[in-house]
């Protein structure tokens, strides 16, 4: 019974610990996604974000369960080194959300103003003519 | 009737225009990697018509101008994401100077406030071992010089920002200077239809410089940029620039002050400026005043405890540290008032072997000080908002770093959309930043799945 109930303990921290590694992951890819403009890489790495944490709260009630259950009490401790490791990525984790949540509120605050300037503009924007003419930027032309 | 001469007339404009649009053409080439540089465009425009009678006959094209192609909300966008970046990099650069001194290292605050009590617990033992009674009044001192260091640390930090301030003025100064000079150029080759372009780009490139310093809103009128601070006071005004200056306050700190003399300091809030100030007149005196509050009242707890004991001679206990009277200074000059391990009020009741009121100064470590907290708890908290506003200052400059990125980005992009799919790029980005602000909320609400789930493991 304990062989049984440690071995389900360990597999589901194990499963977490490489759902906040990929999570990790997949947020350092969307902030590098954003600095570029990478608009179809940022798309699909805030799918997989979505997926992540979908998946994450959904362990969770089973996490809190497992590690909380008067059963757990009479298991040997979690191995030290997951224990460190899922600290360490937790930690790196919310590290990089602090990031994340800075850059998308400074680089919202511009898309917001880009966007807001191209709609009060509409049929005024001075664009040049012909392809050698054409200059191009990534926004507008004023 | 057109004539001969207006047709020859026609086909000279039309050439200086053609003319005109191959020079800035090279020009764009030549200055395709050129930092700073925008791209510049041939203004024509249709020459006016002749009239003959009921007839009109076109006059052909001429060239109004030249025209930088600039996207002027990103660059304002750049100029103020600049000024959020250098605040928050001046106050990370000092956070991350104060920080090592709050930690939970050795020789610390914390530390030694544990050492001190832990020697309390073996003298004890033995109040009359002169050994043991000598290890207190070592950590006693240690735990002083451990307040004298963390204060000395933040107080050192807020001269060299004080001194930071007038560097930065003078900096000011010279550029403002630097960008009043070059409106009149820039508005005169404008007015005859030249090419300003280059000088354009030289004064954008000082104003960029200038955000860095401080927050400027930029206004482009017909004699050229004018620049107020955040709060409005003028700094360029067509060719004339206005200086700030500096004067040292009633705190002995330098305030700044505007051409008319007045003081402009508070309101300064962003750029290297505002950072330096920030940090300097609101978050370390705040940090300060903590460190001042805890050690005022650990000292008093203690001195209180002691003085409820008696000494080895069977005296009433004498103070244990030497505080000022106010809590301002506190955690910069406490130091020990007790010399010998004899003074130590041990005894509850005057005999030399009682160890009685030991226990009433071991007790001012779980005892809540006035302020509401332990000792312990009081310190944790200081390492704590030292350890946050450093976290916060790192995020804040990796964000704006990241964003400038990506709004040089979008400034030299040659990516060769329309406007109606930027558009639409953009309100696709708007929807995705979106689902990924709701990612930040649940990864925030996960991190006390994982807090949970580490203390129970733990336990």
């Amino acid at each position: 019974m304990n062989d049984e109930a440690l071995q389900k303990r360990d597999k589901l921290a194990a499963k977490y610990l490489q759902r906040l590694q990929a999570l990790a992951c997949e947020i350092s890819i969307a902030m590098d996604a954003v600095a570029a403009n990478a608009l179809s890489r940022f798309q699909e790495s805030v799918a997989t974000q979505e997926m992540l944490c979908a998946d994450l709260v959904g362990m969770s009630s089973a996490v809190s369960e497992v590690f909380r259950s008067s059963e757990q009490r009479l298991l040997p401790c979690l191995d030290p080194a997951m224990e460190l490791k899922i600290r360490a990525t937790s930690r790196a984790i919310q590290e990089l959300n602090l990031q994340y949540a800075s850059l998308l509120k400074h680089s919202g605050k511009s898309i917001a103003l880009l966007i807001s300037l191209c709609r009060s503009h509409t049929g005024k924007f001075q664009e040049a003519r012909g392809a050698r003419l054409k200059h191009q930027t990534w926004s507008c032309e004023m | 009737m057109a004539s001969l001469s207006t047709s020859l007339l026609t086909a000279v404009q039309a050439l200086d225009a053609v003319t005109g649009a191959l020079q800035i053409t090279n020009n764009n080439i030549a200055n395709a990697s050129t930092p700073g540089y925008s791209r510049q465009m041939a203004v024509l425009q249709e020459a006016a018509p002749t009239n003959d009678g009921n007839i009109s006959v076109g006059n052909g094209v001429v060239l109004e101008g030249y025209q930088s192609v600039r996207d002027e909300l990103v660059q304002t966008q750049i100029q103020q994401e600049t000024q959020a970046q250098s605040g928050a990099n001046a106050q990370l650069s000092s956070l991350q100077q104060i920080q090592p001194t709050f930690t939970t290292s050795t020789q610390d605050i914390g530390t030694e406030m544990s050492a001190m009590f832990s020697s309390l617990s073996s003298l004890s033992t033995d109040p009359t071992n002169s050994a043991d009674g000598a290890a207190v009044l070592t950590a006693g001192q240690n735990l002083a010089t451990a307040f004298n260091t963390a204060s000395n640390a933040l107080t050192s930090q807020q001269t060299g920002l004080n001194t930071e301030v007038t560097q930065d003025v003078n900096q000011i100064n010279q550029l403002t200077q630097q960008i009043a000079a070059l409106n009149p150029k820039i508005a005169e080759l404008n007015a005859t239809g030249q090419n300003g372009g280059t000088l354009q780009d030289q004064q954008n490139q000082l104003v960029l410089s200038l955000s860095a310093l401080t927050s400027v809103a930029v206004t482009q009128t017909a004699n050229g940029v004018t620049l107020t601070t955040g709060n409005g006071t003028p700094l360029v005004v067509g060719s004339k620039n206005f200086t700030l200056q500096t004067t040292t306050g009633s705190n002995g700190m330098q305030q700044v002050l505007d051409h008319n003399g007045t003081n402009i300091t508070a309101s300064l809030t962003s750029g290297d400026l505002g950072g330096t100030i920030q940090m300097r007149d609101k978050t370390i005196p705040g940090l300060l005043g903590q460190l001042d509050t805890l050690a005022n009242q650990f000292g008093t707890a203690i001195n209180a405890a002691q003085e409820t004991g008696f000494d080895q001679k069977g005296k009433t206990g004498q103070n244990f540290f030497t505080i000022p009277t106010t809590v301002a200074g506190s955690a910069a000059t406490i130091s020990m008032a007790i010399t010998v391990p004899t003074q130590i009020a041990s005894s509850s009741d005057g005999t030399a072997g009682s160890n009685g009121n030991l226990a009433n100064l071991i007790a001012v470590q779980t005892t809540a000080l006035p302020a509401g907290q332990t000792p312990g708890d009081a310190y944790a908290n200081l390492v704590y908002q030292v350890g946050s506003l450093t976290s916060n200052a790192t995020a804040e400059s990796g964000a704006t770093t990241a964003s400038l990125l990506q709004l040089n980005d979008q400034l030299n992009s040659v990516s060769g959309v329309s406007i109606d799919e930027e558009s639409t790029n953009l309100i696709t980005f708007q929807t995705a930043y979106e689902a990924a602000a709701r990612v930040v909320t649940t990864v925030q609400a996960l991190f006390q799945i994982t807090v949970s789930m580490g203390t129970a493991a733990a336990e």
